[in-house]
């Protein structure tokens, strides 16, 4: 709707688009029929998050039109009970892990793939892409019989090194771009004045990849922190996180605490991605 | 080394070789033993024959692969998997393909970024709490019931999880995001003189759309379909939460093998099976979307490869 008047005011070549626009009705029907679809999808997506968080406000156990009042009971609730904290602290324990993790090992993929030579650079590229095309239930079940033989399972680690991998792609190939992207002059002009590589690499190639970085981590965080079926798999009861916490009370009801947590990991997922929007400098404009 | 680094633009190729195995052999060895050498692993267990209790026999056996074969439960499963998956693929092409190219040309860049910041946003929330919100929504006093009861579409309000449809509105849900960011960067690098130069000879939108720019993003909607595709292949928890029995994909009785029936061989057995079919599927589709060469000419050939 404040389309028309946006476009008067930007450049001549969006004004002549805007002269073939008011060229017939029946462009303006096709636009208000477009118009109109897209913002049924867009209430579509909106719905679910909208119910989640005025069910998590509700003083009852259920969701009543109109509702009848705010309460922070079910939030009280969560912030009162010990699973639900403990699996907070797992799942962010466990997040922030993966996020070093696979930045650690996507990142250092990307520079040695951008910068050298190797006999089985597919083979790198391939095992660096793979882990997000494949199902997670396989990657889960894999991680379960080689821990299986370690011994090692049933530890928030053990999932954290699990996480890295899976999520590695994410760095990989926000830091395979930003390598692409980099003006290599300001690495040669360093070079040239004496700086050691490795010092180059520190105060050249790190600083202006630091957006894809930061992305890069901070993907794995939100994905790790999301990840419900290899987390259980691999958890073997002995530990939850959210997700798994989650699920597990579903099994007996759709308490509103759900809501409430959904709502905090809705906040928590919006804020993070604001971030990354705006680290990447604005992916989206 | 900072005599090295000196003669670094000459010598790329020269005396380097020891930092350069240095920088790869951490993402190598991780990747190796904790990625090739677990896949392995599921490949060698799916030949392991599984003693009740959890336990293993390490002989080779073909077994797990022949119950596969033989009890039609599996291979049902795998029907219903595609069939879904297809499904799914379908409603988000339907859903997103508008939205993608509203936002791919639209002026208002307030619209633009606040629709991609809540479609990016929800695609990272965890399934089971946007399962959990349709399931709210679909219930007998959710939502869509007691609105259908309203409408007198139904006597009183008819609970629609667990069930087929609840599992389909989901996963599109869930999925959706996925085919409006692939199809979003596909419109957008259609150079919009493009459109505007078949409008001034005269077409109308329809025709423009036609012969422009849906030749122009086919490449994206085969790749955002393809992608939709394999990802609602490996989908567990909506099933688990919106499905009964009859809706359960492969990935959950993968699931239930190794979690509940402690039989980690068959489940490594089916898991391959999944692997299978989803790379070839992805196989399948580089190998025909890049030999199928007519429609698009030399002018946005740049993503082939």
């Amino acid at each position: 709707m404040s389309d028309g008047r946006e476009t008067t005011r930007s450049s001549t070549g969006e004004y002549a688009r805007l002269e073939t626009k008011r060229g017939s009705g029946r462009d303006r029907l096709y636009q208000l029929l477009l118009n109109s679809y897209t913002s049924l999808v867009i209430g579509f997506v909106l719905l679910p998050l909208v119910v989640i968080s005025l069910m998590s406000f509700t003083p009852s156990e259920f969701l009543r039109f109109p509702p009848e009042g705010l309460s922070l009971r079910w939030y009280r609730e969560f912030f009162d009970s010990r699973a639900w904290l403990v699996a907070m602290q797992n799942s962010l324990f466990i997040a922030i892990a993966a996020a070093v993790g696979a930045t650690s090992i996507g990142a250092t993929a990307a520079f040695a793939l951008d910068r050298y030579d190797y006999r089985f650079e597919m083979v790198l590229t391939g095992l660096s892409i793979l882990p997000i095309l494949l199902p997670p239930v396989i990657i889960g079940v894999a991680f379960v019989t080689l821990f299986g033989l370690l011994g090692v399972g049933g530890e928030p680690w053990t999932l954290a090194v699990a996480h890295s991998i899976f999520f590695s792609p994410f760095p990989f190939v926000l830091v395979s771009q930003g390598l692409g992207d980099i003006d290599r002059s300001y690495e040669e002009a360093a070079a040239d004045l004496g700086a050691a590589k490795a010092t180059v690499i520190r105060r050249i190639t790190v600083p202006l990849l630091r957006a894809n970085l930061f992305a890069g981590a901070l993907f794995a965080f939100i994905l790790s922190l999301n990840e419900y079926i290899i987390s259980w798999l691999i958890s073997g009861f002995s530990f939850k996180t959210i997700p798994i916490q989650i699920f597990t009370s579903l099994r007996y009801s759709y308490s509103p605490v759900i809501a409430a947590v959904s709502l905090l990991f809705i906040v928590m997922t919006v804020v993070v991605m604001l971030m990354v929007d705006r680290f990447a400098g604005g992916m989206w404009k | 080394m900072a005599h090295e680094a000196q003669t670094e633009p000459a010598t790329d190729s020269g005396r380097l070789p020891p930092i350069k195995y240095l920088v790869v052999s951490y993402p190598a060895i991780a990747l190796v033993t904790l990625f090739a050498v677990p896949l392995l692993l599921l490949f060698v267990f799916s030949f392991f024959r599984n003693i009740s209790g959890g336990y293993l026999r390490y002989v080779v056996t073909a077994e797990n692969y022949v119950r596969f074969l033989q009890e039609p439960l599996y291979l049902d499963r795998l029907v219903f998997s595609l069939r879904i998956a297809a499904v799914t693929t379908l409603g988000s092409l339907v859903l997103g393909y508008p939205l993608a190219y509203r936002l791919a040309t639209t002026d208002s860049s307030l619209l633009r970024r606040a629709v991609m910041v809540l479609v990016v946003s929800s695609l990272w929330l965890t399934f089971i709490i946007r399962g959990y919100a349709w399931a709210v929504l679909l219930r007998s006093n959710g939502l869509f019931p007691i609105l259908a009861a309203e409408l007198g579409l139904t006597d009183a309000p008819v609970s629609l999880v667990p069930g087929y449809w609840a599992l389909v509105v989901s996963m599109v849900y869930v999925f959706l995001p996925f085919m409006v960011l692939t199809l979003y960067t596909s419109i957008k690098n259609v150079d919009h003189e493009l459109r505007e130069a078949a409008r001034n000879l005269g077409a109308g939108p329809i025709t423009t759309f036609r012969h422009v720019t849906l030749p122009l993003t086919k490449d994206g909607i085969i790749s955002g379909s393809l992608l939709v595709f394999v990802l609602s292949m490996g989908v567990y928890v909506l099933p688990r939460i919106l499905g009964n029995p009859p809706q359960w994909t492969l990935a959950v009785v993968i699931g239930n093998q190794v979690t509940v029936e402690s039989n980690v061989p068959f489940g490594a057995t089916l898991s391959i099976i999944l692997m299978l079919v989803v790379v070839a599927l992805i196989a399948v589709t580089v190998r025909l979307a890049g030999v199928d060469t007519f429609g698009v000419s030399a002018t946005e050939e740049g993503e082939q490869g």
